[in-house]
């Protein structure tokens, strides 16, 4: 994100804590696309992802006045959105029971049953595309595939991606590479 | 592939292929080897993928975040007189059972101009608090130490609280003067 975006999150943020809804809602403009996004992807619901959407926006207004400045407003919303997301998948963890199968090598795998109407890549006309995309996704190391939902559908930079992970830099754009590895093998027939 | 093959191939990770990126040694590369011009290729095609596979913007759905909201602010603004309201009613309370506050008259001292608008507000609710105050003094004659003593703690809490309040309302002005 450039610094002019991030000047403009600011003047926002300021405009909002000052009284100013329409600034906020500028803030929900910015941001709407990018959080559903990536909560889509993370939750694997797109209508699931659009409530925790709503329900991120409404904590960060509600928390504004404690909202540390010297982070960004990007970072802190997508951390908030983050949390819903990770809370809800704990509370549906407890209340499921994975149905698995054996895969070719003879490991249990976890069977993804697919709703078409809350699938997050439901939109993509290309419904091979779509199957391929969600298969590699899923291939991802757990560590690679969070930072490749706030990097490709969060859109975050690398910087909002290691303040968010608190993670160092590097790290983080040695993981980015590997995991664009992993996604460029899967994809190869739609490169 | 070399190390520069490798420089080259990170920044293009970064950039998702070709897009945003203004990189003149990247462009001086890519001119030259071959197998970073196809690498490129395929990491601008991955990008396009990805940014297709995000929904499209959802206007119903900003729009119901920002109704949501101002109905939030709305009932956020009534609750915020609610501690304020409450201070100033536990320090006059506890003032007038101290018998410290003027007396009922001094509403009828005031010029003819303040005979409306808030001044005349001022002046009923001075005039309350002279009533209270009269029952108070009655009492006084029944009442004791203790009573005294519960009467300077309500003032300090309401004090107290009177300075919570304006420290959150500091803090909020000192967030908002910041540029």
């Amino acid at each position: 994100m450039a610094a002019n975006d991030r000047r403009e999150d600011e003047r926002l943020v300021t405009a909002a804590l000052g009284g100013d809804e329409d600034a906020f809602a500028q803030l929900v403009r910015r941001y709407q696309r990018r959080l559903t996004a990536f909560l889509s992807q993370l939750v694997g619901d797109v209508e699931l992802a659009k409530e925790l959407t709503q329900e991120a926006f409404i904590r960060a207004w509600s928390a504004l006045e404690r909202y540390d400045p010297t982070y960004r407003f990007s970072t802190w919303l997508f951390r908030i959105g983050h949390n819903l997301g990770i809370d809800h998948l704990r509370r549906r963890r407890l209340k499921t029971v994975p149905i698995v199968r054996e895969d070719r090598d003879g490991d249990e795998v976890e069977v993804v049953l697919v709703d078409q109407a809350k699938d997050p890549l439901g939109h993509l006309r290309n419904s091979e595309l779509a199957g391929a995309l969600r298969e590699a996704i899923e291939a991802l190391r757990p560590e690679y595939r969070e930072l490749v939902l706030l990097r490709h559908f969060g859109g975050l930079s690398y910087q909002e991606i290691a303040d968010l992970e608190a993670m160092p830099l590097g790290t983080v754009k040695n993981k980015l590479f590997r995991a664009q590895s992993v996604l460029r093998k899967e994809l190869a027939s739609f490169l | 592939m070399n190390s520069q093959c490798e420089t080259v191939r990170n920044i293009l990770v970064e950039h998702s292929g070709a897009k945003d990126r203004q990189d003149p040694v990247v462009d001086r590369h890519l001119e030259d080897c071959e197998g970073c011009r196809r690498f490129a290729a395929k990491e601008a095609r991955l990008g396009d993928i990805l940014e297709a596979a995000s929904p499209p913007v959802d206007r119903p759905l900003q729009d119901r975040v920002v109704h949501a909201v101002l109905i939030l602010e709305v009932r956020r603004r009534r609750l915020a007189l609610v501690p304020v309201a409450a201070s100033v009613l536990l320090v006059l309370a506890g003032v007038t059972v101290l018998g410290g506050v003027p007396a009922a008259s001094m509403a009828a001292a005031l010029p003819a101009w303040a005979g409306s608008g808030w001044p005349a507000l001022a002046g009923m609710v001075m005039d309350f608090v002279g009533a209270l105050r009269a029952v108070a003094v009655g009492l006084a004659d029944m009442i004791s130490g203790p009573v005294v003593l519960g009467a300077a703690m309500v003032v300090a809490a309401g004090v107290a609280s009177m300075i919570l309040v304006s420290k959150r309302w500091r803090r909020h002005a000192l967030w908002s003067g910041r540029s």
